[in-house]
């Protein structure tokens, strides 16, 4: 719960006298040991990572055919195929999925974890109780919201007809609202998390400096302007590339509300590779959208990195 | 004033927050012990409560089966990870070598990797090793996703027992090896533990890969079988929803169990949703 244990990527230099002089006799066998070590997770993350990575790059310049395999080599034609529109759409509507969620789930987030740091009773109760979303797999919770927003059964359209917002029950999953339902899901899903986090990051801020500022005359919302925000600036700015990231490379919840449909009004990036590798069998298609997706997560990975790197500049 | 303040607005306020987030849980449970007839018609609160539907469903699909394969799947994969884990975060905790920030660097950059970029070599290579629709392709893969997640938390909780521990061991003739295994591992046990609820439970909560790797139904963990309930053609919603139900509980009952530290591992950095 402090902020300074953040993920460290500085790796602390150890200081074990005894094992880093190790004796004249020994040295071999002490610059070989942490290699044997490590060994099997470096295989086992080298042929499930490294070596899958590689031949994405490899199948991306074929014409391949998922259960066939490789057939002919046609250099970046697949690259060629993807500058259409409808690949253009795919990617638009990735972006308007992230940009559309996370930012909501961040500020909810925020709210909530400032709400459920007060004193309040069963605190940490409530605290337990506003994480279960995240917890629930996500496929599971796909299929709960597609009950919730039923278009005839859903207690969501009910509520909204009993309130009066609504005079007919909706389609929530229709062309025009599946994306939007889409991003409310994500939301929901990525939300605490968000308040996970912050709510660490509140713990870590001294209260002396509320008390200071009260002190000086300071009302809430000034405290919360030039205290609480800049404290947790850096860990909002993590925590939105981490959610961010999280949701450009969303399957389950996409395709078990929506399958990419109606038509293709949902289908981002990690739809649209599933359905070129697995309904139109089309691998090489398929693995150069994966490129592309891979690209773009690497680069804001990296950012991420960097990002929690600095540790000087909280 | 502020007390009261307090306890006026913010405590309903932080109510109606918690409300909202399960609420979709709650509107499925009222059709989990609705009767059939009355699943077409919603309501806010339930009318008649019908626990039949949580033993009706074990034999309108394999759920049992389903159950099982999918706890096999998750307990197959956690053993591998400790295995492989436990010896590549003692290594990172102890030693210092050529590559290994580069090591740690990679460790943290696949927690940020989703396999549906990489799907298409796996799925190739799947096929080529003849795994392809066998339990030991599922678990070979799972296994392999979750170690990074496992090394970084075991690593943690190695970096919190003192190397002196079997330092001292092994001045007293222990190998290295001797010296861990009876000094190192029983102070480190809590933590190995808890690492391994968290790899089990995000093995457990695997959709995808099941669904790439798997094609035949016997084969199913829970989470796909619910999944195949939900999608047929007018699906008995309130069967899928006690499926849902039992499904999502031995995550729910493990996460009670390790919330403390998720919450704070949370905070520390790394947890794949």
């Amino acid at each position: 719960m402090d902020v300074k244990n953040q993920p460290r990527l500085k790796i602390k230099r150890e200081d074990n006298s005894l094992m880093n002089k190790p004796t004249t006799r020994r040295i071999c066998f002490h610059t070989v040991e942490p290699f044997l070590y490590i060994m099997p997770a470096i295989v086992l993350i080298g042929i499930v990572f490294f070596i899958p990575i590689i031949e994405l790059f490899r199948i991306s310049l074929f014409n391949a055919h998922t259960v066939a395999g490789i057939r002919e080599f046609v250099g970046l034609k697949n690259y060629a195929n993807l500058f259409n529109v409808q690949f253009l759409a795919t990617l638009w509507r990735t972006v308007v999925y992230v940009v559309g969620a996370i930012p909501i789930a961040v500020i909810f987030g925020l709210f909530g974890a400032i709400l459920l740091n007060q004193n309040i009773p069963g605190k940490r109760f409530l605290w337990l109780l506003a994480f279960i979303p995240w917890i629930i797999p996500h496929s599971i919770s796909a299929i709960l919201w597609r009950w919730l927003i039923h278009s005839e059964y859903g207690l969501l359209n009910h509520i909204l007809i009993l309130t009066g917002i609504l005079k007919e029950p909706i389609n929530f999953l229709s062309t025009d609202l599946a994306m939007f339902s889409n991003i409310v899901l994500r939301i929901w899903k990525a939300s605490p998390f968000a308040i996970i986090t912050f709510l660490a990051g509140l713990q870590a801020i001294p209260v002396e400096l509320y008390e200071a500022a009260s002190v000086d005359g300071a009302k809430p919302w000034q405290s919360f302007i030039f205290i609480t925000v800049p404290s947790l600036r850096k860990i909002i700015m993590t925590t939105s590339i981490l959610l961010g990231i999280w949701g450009f490379v969303t399957f389950d919840l996409i395709w078990v509300l929506t399958q990419g449909g109606p038509i293709s009004a949902t289908e981002t990036i990690p739809i649209a590779i599933y359905k070129q590798a697995f309904k139109f069998y089309n691998a090489g298609l398929a693995s150069a959208i994966g490129v592309i997706s891979l690209i773009i997560t690497l680069g804001a990975s990296i950012t991420y990195f960097k990002m929690i790197e600095r540790k000087d500049n909280p | 004033m502020t007390r009261r303040w307090k306890n006026i607005i913010i405590f309903p306020l932080a109510i109606a927050l918690v409300g909202i987030l399960l609420f979709p849980l709650y509107s499925g449970f009222i059709a989990s012990i609705s009767p059939s007839r009355l699943v077409g018609r919603p309501s806010i609160f339930p009318q008649e409560f019908r626990f039949q539907n949580y033993i009706d469903v074990w034999s309108r699909i394999p759920l049992g089966k389903y159950m099982l394969n999918g706890l096999f799947y998750a307990l197959m994969s956690t053993l591998i990870v400790l295995g492989v884990s436990v010896p590549a975060s003692y290594a990172l905790s102890r030693f210092r070598f050529i590559g290994k920030g580069l090591f740690m660097m990679i460790v943290l950059v696949t927690q940020m990797f989703s396999v549906a970029t990489i799907i298409v070599p796996i799925f190739l290579f799947i096929i080529y090793l003849n795994l392809f629709d066998t339990y030991a392709g599922a678990i070979f893969i799972i296994s392999a996703i979750s170690t990074p997640l496992g090394i970084w938390y075991m690593r943690a909780f190695f970096d919190k027992v003192p190397p002196e521990l079997e330092e001292a061991g092994m001045v007293d003739g222990c190998t290295r090896i001797q010296a861990v295994i009876r000094l190192v591992l029983p102070v480190a046990a809590p933590g190995l533990v808890t690492s391994a609820i968290v790899i089990f439970t995000m093995a457990y909560k695997q959709f995808f890969i099941p669904l790439v790797l798997l094609s035949s139904a016997k084969k199913y963990p829970a989470l796909v079988g619910v999944y195949t309930l939900a999608n047929e053609l007018a699906p008995p919603w309130e069967l899928v929803m006690a499926a849902v139900f039992i499904t999502i509980l031995p995550p729910i009952v493990l996460f009670l169990f390790t919330s403390r530290f998720v919450i704070g591992g949370i905070g520390a950095g790394a947890i794949k949703g």
